[in-house]
């Protein structure tokens, strides 16, 4: 009696230790999936308010690896030249006519509408997030994950994954309590070459802006090697000029 | 007339202890009230003048459901140029209204460029606003009040933590009613005191540079604080421009204006009002002092002197002779009360004076209490005891001018 | 002239729940100037006869005139203002205003119930000082006088008036007998000078030889009248 005890219970925890082994792998191949490590890209950023008013934003951003992103505004002309850097935890704004950058946290948003830094700068999910707990449902995965540390935007996420491409449909924000922040909808799967194939369209919308809808179109994402410089505080005035 | 009342005085001597005892307690009555009076409305018209002549002034004008979502300070509950215009017009057209001030109120983020905190705003114009809200430059605790284009009067608390100081180089950066973001960057002209309520945290910056840093074209204003001549004419003042106001409708035929008393706009209404309340229940309760005190004496006095009635109503006094001369008790107690009581009670106002007591409120402190001797409420008081004295002694009165005279001759 | 007319005066009042008959259908007259007395025991209705006709109490039945008026048919602020006009009262126990001095206790009737102006008020209330013999003592209070002083000053009081009618309730029952005489001369005296018609009650034997019309009651009847010039054995 004992020893089946014993059999059960070790079975019991080596697929436990697997199912926990299969999240975090999961959770990087949809890293890889979205995103290369280092690249550069261009989106739009949308955001619609309840009345039904519009406000387009367009972003270059470059990324290197999970401790330096920075990216600018392209258009429209009011934010033309407003620049973001993030270096590990720490995010700049930069805007024009103020001239020199100003230090700001994840939450805030730089765009207004439901997409805060975070979401902007975004980086790999498993260089913050680790996986709780895992489940599936029909044809899809259910990530738990939980923040690596204090400073990560939301403490957890539930991240839906498509078993067949391993890429995000879908991926709730909450609070340590478990309270629904915002939600992310993954759409429209693309080709973007080289291998880069995922969602183009992600729409966001939050109980805490009732009525306010934010839309993120990738339009080109590239691979592309880049000197560390670019990703310094006197180099945000000059993000532009590696277009 | 005079007879009677010298009988009534000569009578309350008659039982001095007695008379002694009511006059005593009617005084002690209303000295309470009285120096509560003095001390509450002293207390109330600081408190109240703190926030009207700092901060909010006395009405406000805004857009018609601005008020409803004042704490997201939107930009889209803006008045137009040519709403202000017309509010404008409307103001200067009262003659109850010393001055008015133009604002904008707006939220954003402060940056000394190692860190940003959110930060709100009012946009203001020094020289009308130092007319509507004199006592604002004396919450200035640094710095100068003459706001310069491109300086910012920053609030303390915000000024502490980030460490800044008059001088220093700070970035405001706010979302503009398009959505598009913007900074500027502005030199610390001043530090200012938090005031208690609504608004008492914000930073000032000029109407220009604010519109500067919101793109804003054409130019648009959150708020007109107002200034009254007399602001002891609120009510009427109000109802006044109210009424003005009102009469502007947009094309659906809606009010475009909103406008509220300094009372809607901060809590402490809800404080002062309950002061009011309670200076009502001590009133209350004198009165109760008064009226079972002398009710109590003259129901004794009119038992004790049964026979004596009964005489001089054999001899021919009428009944209302009767009546009269024991309600002239009933108010020479009274008076002797009110007399005895007022002059205490002025004693004791001019002592708390003397002893500087000093209260704090919101995060200041330092106020002086200065009650003052009101000859309106002294006399209101004084009219109260009297009127209620008379009341005390009506009804004991009345059954002595009733009595029978062979019943009451009768009587030991 | 008769002042008093009484025809088959009736008075009965509510004890609990029995009714007692005061006075059980009296006739009779007084004339103006009379000095009369009415007599009898404790009980007799002398005071209830006395109230009647003082215009203090209403009859139940009969007929009361006095000075020419039905009184029964005063109301209660008439039958003040009759009392003021025509009617001194002087009580056993003196009833003087104890807040009063003697000359404002005497001043008193010609201020609050028949008011005349200063000038005229102080000329009479002097001479009845005068008369009564307490002008030295104007200015004290009635505690600081003896029985017999304040029932002066009543008679005084009484008289200020000018009234048709004095009524006096046992004058003298509190006063010693030397007292009690003085008291009597001085309201004779009056009588004399002034006209007015003066009724006391007494049961007193040695006072009523004083009066010159006796009248005697026993048990709420008229049991006798007399007109004496002395004495008298009813």
């Amino acid at each position: 009696m004992l020893k089946r005890l014993s059999v059960f219970l070790t079975l019991v925890f080596m697929a436990a230790a697997a199912h926990a082994i299969d999240g975090d792998a999961l959770l990087r191949e949809v890293d890889r999936n979205l995103e290369p490590p280092s690249y550069e890209m261009y989106r739009k950023l949308i955001n619609v308010e309840p009345d039904g008013r519009k406000k387009e934003f367009v972003l270059y951003m470059v990324r290197k690896g999970n401790e330096k992103v920075a990216g600018v505004f392209l258009s429209p002309a009011s934010d033309k030249g407003r620049g973001m850097l993030r270096l590990g935890d720490n995010m700049w704004l930069y805007i024009p006519n103020v001239g020199k950058p100003i230090r700001i946290t994840s939450l805030q948003s730089a765009t207004g509408g439901v997409f805060n830094n975070a979401d902007i700068l975004k980086i790999d999910f498993g260089a913050e997030y680790a996986v709780e707990k895992m489940e599936e449902t029909g044809d899809q995965y259910l990530l738990h994950v939980k923040a690596k540390n204090k400073t990560v935007a939301y403490d957890r996420l539930n991240i839906w994954v498509d078993k067949k491409q391993k890429l995000p449909v879908k991926l709730e924000c909450l609070t340590e309590k478990g309270m629904l922040i915002k939600t992310l909808y993954y759409k429209d799967v693309k080709d973007f070459g080289e291998g880069i194939v995922r969602p183009s369209v992600i729409e966001t919308d939050s109980p805490l802006y009732k009525g306010y809808k934010s839309v993120m179109i990738f339009s080109k994402i590239k691979k592309r090697d880049l000197k560390d410089e670019v990703f310094t505080l006197t180099f945000m005035p000059k993000v532009d000029t590696l277009r | 007339m005079l007879k009677i009342f010298k009988m009534a005085v000569r009578n309350t001597h008659r039982y001095a202890r007695r008379s002694l005892l009511i006059v005593s307690l009617i005084a002690v009555g209303v000295v309470f009230v009285q120096v509560y009076m003095a001390a509450t409305n002293s207390y109330k018209n600081l408190i109240i003048s703190q926030i009207t002549d700092s901060m909010l002034g006395h009405i406000q004008v805004h857009k018609k459901g601005y008020l409803v979502s004042v704490e997201n300070v939107p930009l889209n509950m803006n008045l137009t140029a040519e709403q202000t215009a017309r509010a404008e017009a409307i103001l200067k057209g009262n003659p109850l209204v010393e001055s008015y001030s133009t604002r904008i109120k707006l939220g954003g983020m402060i940056s000394n460029f190692a860190e940003t905190t959110n930060i709100r705003l009012a946009a203001i114009n020094p020289g009308e606003e130092f007319k509507t809200v004199p006592l604002l430059p004396s919450r200035i605790l640094e710095g100068t009040s003459n706001l310069k284009p491109g300086e910012a009067l920053v609030p303390e608390l915000l000024a502490k933590g980030m460490k800044l100081k008059t001088g220093d180089t700070v970035v405001l950066v706010a979302t503009n009613k398009d959505g598009s973001v913007n900074g500027k960057q502005f030199t610390i002209g001043g530090i200012i005191e938090t005031a208690p309520g609504p608004g008492g945290r914000d930073g000032y910056i000029l109407l220009a540079d604010a519109m500067e840093l919101l793109r804003m074209e054409p130019p648009e204003i959150s708020e007109i604080a107002v200034r009254l001549k007399d602001f002891s004419k609120l009510e009427p003042a109000f109802n006044s421009l109210m009424k003005a106001f009102m009469q502007e409708k947009n094309k659906d035929g809606k009010p475009v204006f909103e406008i509220h008393t300094w009372e809607k706009l901060s809590p402490f209404s809800a404080i002062a009002k309950m002061i009011n309340m309670m200076t009502l229940m001590v009133k209350i309760m004198l009165v109760a002092i008064v009226l079972i005190g002398i009710m109590n004496v003259m129901i004794m006095s009119v038992y004790e002197r049964t026979r004596e009635i009964g005489t001089i109503a054999a001899i021919g006094t009428q009944p209302n002779t009767i009546l009269a001369m024991f309600m002239a008790e009933g108010l020479c107690l009274g008076a002797a009360g009110v007399i005895a009581g007022n002059i205490l009670s002025v004693a004791v106002i001019y002592g708390v004076r003397l002893m500087h007591v000093t209260f704090a409120f919101g995060m200041r402190e330092g106020f002086v209490l200065t009650p003052e001797v009101n000859p309106v409420d002294f006399s209101i008081i004084s009219a109260i005891v009297l009127a209620v004295a008379v009341l005390g002694s009506l009804q004991p009165a009345w059954k002595a001018s009733r009595l029978e005279p062979v019943k009451a001759l009768k009587s030991i | 002239m008769t002042i008093i007319s009484g025809k088959d005066l009736r008075k009965h009042y509510i004890a609990g729940e029995t009714k007692v008959e005061a006075l059980k259908g009296l006739n009779f007259t007084l004339d103006a100037g009379d000095f009369a007395a009415f007599v009898g025991p404790s009980g007799s209705g002398k005071t209830t006869l006395l109230s009647l006709i003082g215009c203090l109490d209403k009859p139940t039945g009969g007929l009361l005139e006095v000075c020419g008026t039905d009184v029964g048919k005063l109301d209660r602020k008439a039958g003040a203002r009759f009392r003021g006009e025509n009617i001194g009262f002087v009580f056993q126990d003196f009833n003087l205003i104890p807040v009063l001095t003697v000359y404002e206790n005497i001043e008193y009737p010609l201020m609050i119930v028949n008011p005349l102006p200063e000038e005229e008020r102080k000329k009479r209330i002097m001479a009845l000082l005068e008369e009564v013999g307490m002008t030295d003592q104007s200015h004290k209070y009635p505690d600081q006088l003896s029985g017999g002083q304040k029932q002066r000053v009543a008679v005084a009081r009484a008289l200020v008036t000018r009234p048709k009618l004095v009524l006096a309730d046992e004058p003298t029952a509190n006063l010693d007998h030397k007292t009690a005489y003085m008291i009597l001369e001085l309201m004779k005296k009056m009588r004399a000078e002034t006209g007015t018609t003066f009724i006391f009650s007494t049961h007193d034997q040695k006072i009523i030889g004083e009066a010159e019309r006796i009248f005697t009651l026993e048990d709420g009847e008229l049991t006798g009248t007399s007109r004496t010039g002395g004495n008298n054995n009813a």
